[in-house]
């Protein structure tokens, strides 16, 4: 095994100008979660991004490395990064429709993206799509397997999202607020599959959430952005119990709206 | 109480390439009034969507009717992907009044007025959706739909991809809005305390069947 898993070091970025990212450093070991944490425009997405190699061409990326088992990202060129997404640093998008191909069943391109990275036959392949996805919470995942993209909830399209990720197995997993579209009840499920695949696989994940329940329930550590710079880093027992700044009490302070004492609505 | 939707017994099967059938809906009934804000709940695939849509008719239900007495905006979640790309934001915004043959300067100063209402900054008028933030973004959204001066406004989980603290100004916006404008909102989220706090009454969708009425300060009714 390499020195250094993941090592995102001194990165900066610009767009037309302006400071996105400013020279932000940060580690992620194997097994590990990390949970990025900020408020909107701090350039938690930007740094996802950057990892990936999906930066638009508007962003410029001024100085800094980003080592992956001793690769340094920065350098590769397309060919190079094409064959590391997906396999070795798998990709939840915050709008997995997107991600989708708009013409093929999900069943098949599932069993298609499993099959591009791997040498299982088509029906092992199901197999352990189905595993996962009677996991998450679908009513019916024998129809879902048949439909199109257009033919799901929002929430449904996550869902296939985050499945089709994880089911590559890929040592890193970047998770661009996964579970923004789901119902509570969703989330949960997704949450603690992630968490099963970091702690029996080893899968170091980096999950920008704006859930502090999400933080609390699955991360070891949190990065808290602000402006594009770090405010502050830690184990999450450090970060929630004792944030250094009111910043970081603000955002993870359990609930940013509180139950009603004048109604309460239950989904039973 | 005046009703401004009549919902009647609408059912809504989607036919699929497959050969199955989704029943979205099944028999839903209820009424919107004019000048609330109604919450629409329930888990993921439970037909919220499919509802908004009735609503809005950009689909038709397969049965039942639904019955309306005003016009109607929706804003959708995802604000960044609900613009074209190639516009401005200006231009998005302005978009549906240009289409209805609005003189220039009228279009101007209602653009101008909605920034300002939607809390947008004017030098935002002149940038592309993927170059202001996620609430900017769906601050405009929120003005485009706005700008048509509709009397019902359809906000189908407008605050989900929203950090909270944006959610919190989103909601306080539309408060706002609701202030100043004679408006019906129907509120379409998984985000029950965000509900109870912005809403005055709450229908609870399960498996597309209405399963519930909630009303403030009182216990389920229907
Ligand atoms: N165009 C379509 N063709 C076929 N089935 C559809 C179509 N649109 C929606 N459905 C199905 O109808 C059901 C309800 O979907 P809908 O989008 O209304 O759910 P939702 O309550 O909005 O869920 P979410 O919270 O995930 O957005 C789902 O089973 C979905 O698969
Ligand atoms: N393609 C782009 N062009 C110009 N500015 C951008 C672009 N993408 C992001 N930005 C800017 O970079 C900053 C960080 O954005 P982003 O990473 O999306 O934040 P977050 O994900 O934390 O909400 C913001 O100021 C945003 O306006
Ligand atoms: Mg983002
Ligand atoms: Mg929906």
């Amino acid at each position: 095994m390499a020195d250094t898993f993941f090592k995102y070091d001194s990165v900066t970025i610009e767009f037309d100008g302006e400071v996105a990212v400013d020279s932000v450093s940060f580690l992620v070991n194997p097994g590990e979660i990390l949970g990025v944490v900020g408020e909107s425009g701090s350039g938690k997405s930007t740094i996802i991004k950057s990892i990936n190699g999906i930066l638009n061409s508007d962003a410029c990326i001024k100085s800094g490395q980003i080592i992956y088992n001793d690769k340094k990202l920065l350098t590769l060129n397309n060919r190079e990064m094409r064959r590391i997404r997906g396999k070795e640093i798998g990709m939840i998008f915050q709008d997995s429709i997107g991600a989708l191909c708009p013409i093929r069943t999900i069943g098949n391109q599932i069993v298609e993206a499993i099959r591009a990275h791997e040498r299982i036959n088509k029906e092992q392949a199901r197999e352990r799509a189905f595993l996962l996805l009677e996991k998450f919470n679908f009513r019916d995942v024998n129809k879902l397997w048949k439909s199109y993209p257009f033919e799901l909830s929002g929430g449904m399209n996550q869902r296939v999202g985050i499945a089709m990720a994880m089911l590559l197995n890929p040592p890193l997993l970047l998770a661009d607020e996964p579970t923004s579209a789901l119902d509570e009840q969703a989330a949960k499920a997704v949450l603690s599959e992630l968490k099963r695949m970091s702690v029996e696989n080893g899968t170091s994940i980096i999950m920008v959430t704006h859930d502090p329940q999400a933080v609390r329930e699955i991360c070891d550590h949190v990065l808290v952005l602000k402006n594009g710079n770090v405010v502050e880093q830690g184990s999450v027992n450090q970060v929630l119990n004792n944030p250094e700044s009111d910043y970081t009490k603000a955002l993870l302070d359990a609930v940013p709206v509180s139950r009603s004492d004048e109604w309460k609505i239950s989904l039973a | 109480m005046e009703n401004i939707i009549s919902v009647k017994n609408i059912s809504k099967t989607f036919h699929r390439n497959s050969g199955d059938n989704t029943v979205a809906l099944s028999d839903v009934s209820f009424e919107v009034y004019k000048g609330e804000i109604l919450g629409v709940v329930g888990q993921s695939g439970c037909g919220k969507s499919t509802l908004a849509r009735i609503l809005a008719r950009l689909i038709k239900p397969t049965e039942g009717h639904v019955k309306t007495n005003g016009s109607i905006q929706m804003v959708f979640q995802n604000p960044i992907q609900s613009f074209d790309p190639r516009h401005t934001l200006e231009y998005s915004v302005a978009e549906g009044l240009k289409n209805k043959h609005v003189p220039k300067a009228e279009i101007e100063k209602r653009v101008s007025n909605l920034f300002n209402l939607c809390g947008l900054d004017v030098d935002l008028k002149d940038k592309y959706p993927h170059q202001v933030s996620g609430g900017q973004c769906q601050r405009a959204a929120i003005a485009r739909a706005l700008i048509m001066e509709p009397d019902i406004l359809i906000c189908d989980e407008a605050t989900s991809a929203l950090d909270v603290t944006v959610q919190k100004q989103i909601i306080d916006l539309l408060m706002d809005i609701k202030a100043h404008k004679d408006l019906t909102i129907i509120f379409i989220s998984h985000n029950l305390p965000l509900v109870e706090m912005f809403c005055e009454r709450a229908i609870i969708l399960k498996e597309g069947k209405l399963c519930k009425i909630y009303q403030k300060k009182t216990e389920p009714i229907g």
